[in-house]
């Protein structure tokens, strides 16, 4: 697995995409708040999503339910395939530094 | 308030014109709320004038018939009712007993979903991506939780909700506010170093 030129994501970071490839599809903010067993936090969920969107780790949309049209359309979150391998990167990378210090 | 086979009696103002509700006829309602959750119920009309209908409705029982018909009557005005078949509108909670069906011109209270002066000032503060991204999404979170909260009639979490959303939105102003200037800060020492 190439990790040399994908960029590691943050603790929280590791959360959220752990909770979204356990998803398997899409996901809220809400929904991964309640899902992170106090990992993450309400009021700073959507920031860390909106920066990992600029990074690319995760793409949303819109959701075009009928339900939300009396407010702002929900934002769902989707794993990107850049952050499928940030996330086996630092997998990797986690992996070995606790192969080290057991050595 | 006398109760009647253990279900709750509530008025629900609605458009004639879209939808001809009979005595006694079954429908079901779907209610959404402004956060954008919902839930449906069985409901059987009792009476209708025209203007409003009477109806029995599981859901709402257990605050009215507690005698706090004000909180049956908050929780369903805070959704907007949507019937299938075209069937909308806003509901009052009214005793079957009483004679008179609210009249036309009955005075009705709106209740402001929280977080609506925050969303008319956040445009004043923050650009339309960021509110849409972060804060509108913050603000949904929260009206889900204190919305559910009130329909289960948990004054106490709804309250609860109401500050942890407040704290937790003094938590978002730093973080973004902190992300912004740090990404504005690198992209001009970029620019020096290039």
């Amino acid at each position: 697995m190439e990790t040399k030129d994908t960029p590691l994501p943050s603790g929280t970071e590791v959360v959220i995409l752990s909770l979204l490839v356990c998803a398997a599809g899409e996901s809220y903010g809400l929904n991964l708040v309640k899902r992170s067993d106090g990992r993450l936090k309400r009021g700073t969920v959507y920031v860390t999503l909106g920066r990992m969107e600029d990074k690319g780790f995760v793409s949303s949309r819109s959701d075009p339910a009928p339900d939300a049209r009396l407010t702002g359309a929900r934002r769902l979150y989707r794993i990107t395939a850049l952050g499928q391998r940030a996330l086996a990167a630092r997998q990797l990378a986690t992996a070995h530094l606790a192969e080290g210090f057991v050595r | 308030m006398t109760k009647t086979n253990g279900t709750a009696h509530v008025s629900i103002r609605y458009d004639y014109d879209n939808y001809d509700v009979r005595r006694d006829e079954s429908v079901q309602l779907s209610a959404v709320s402004s956060s954008g959750s919902s839930f449906t119920g069985d409901l059987t009309v009792r009476r209708s004038d025209g203007e409003h209908v009477a109806i029995e409705m599981k859901r709402l029982d257990r605050l009215v018939h507690s005698g706090e018909r004000g909180k049956a009557e908050a929780v369903l005005k805070r959704f907007e009712l949507e019937q299938r078949y075209g069937f909308t509108g806003t509901g009052a909670a009214i005793d079957m007993d009483d004679e008179k069906v609210p009249a036309k011109s009955a005075p009705s209270r709106i209740v402001v979903a929280p977080g609506t002066a925050l969303l008319k000032t956040l445009p004043y503060l923050c650009s339309k991506q960021v509110i849409e991204r972060v804060f509108a999404q913050s603000i949904d979170d929260m009206r889900e939780e204190y919305y559910d909260a009130l329909a289960q009639d948990r004054n106490f979490l709804a309250w609860c909700v109401l500050a942890r959303f407040w704290l937790g939105l003094f938590n978002t102003f730093v973080l973004q506010a902190g992300v912004s200037v740090a990404k504005k800060i690198h992209a001009i020492w970029k620019l020096g170093g290039s």
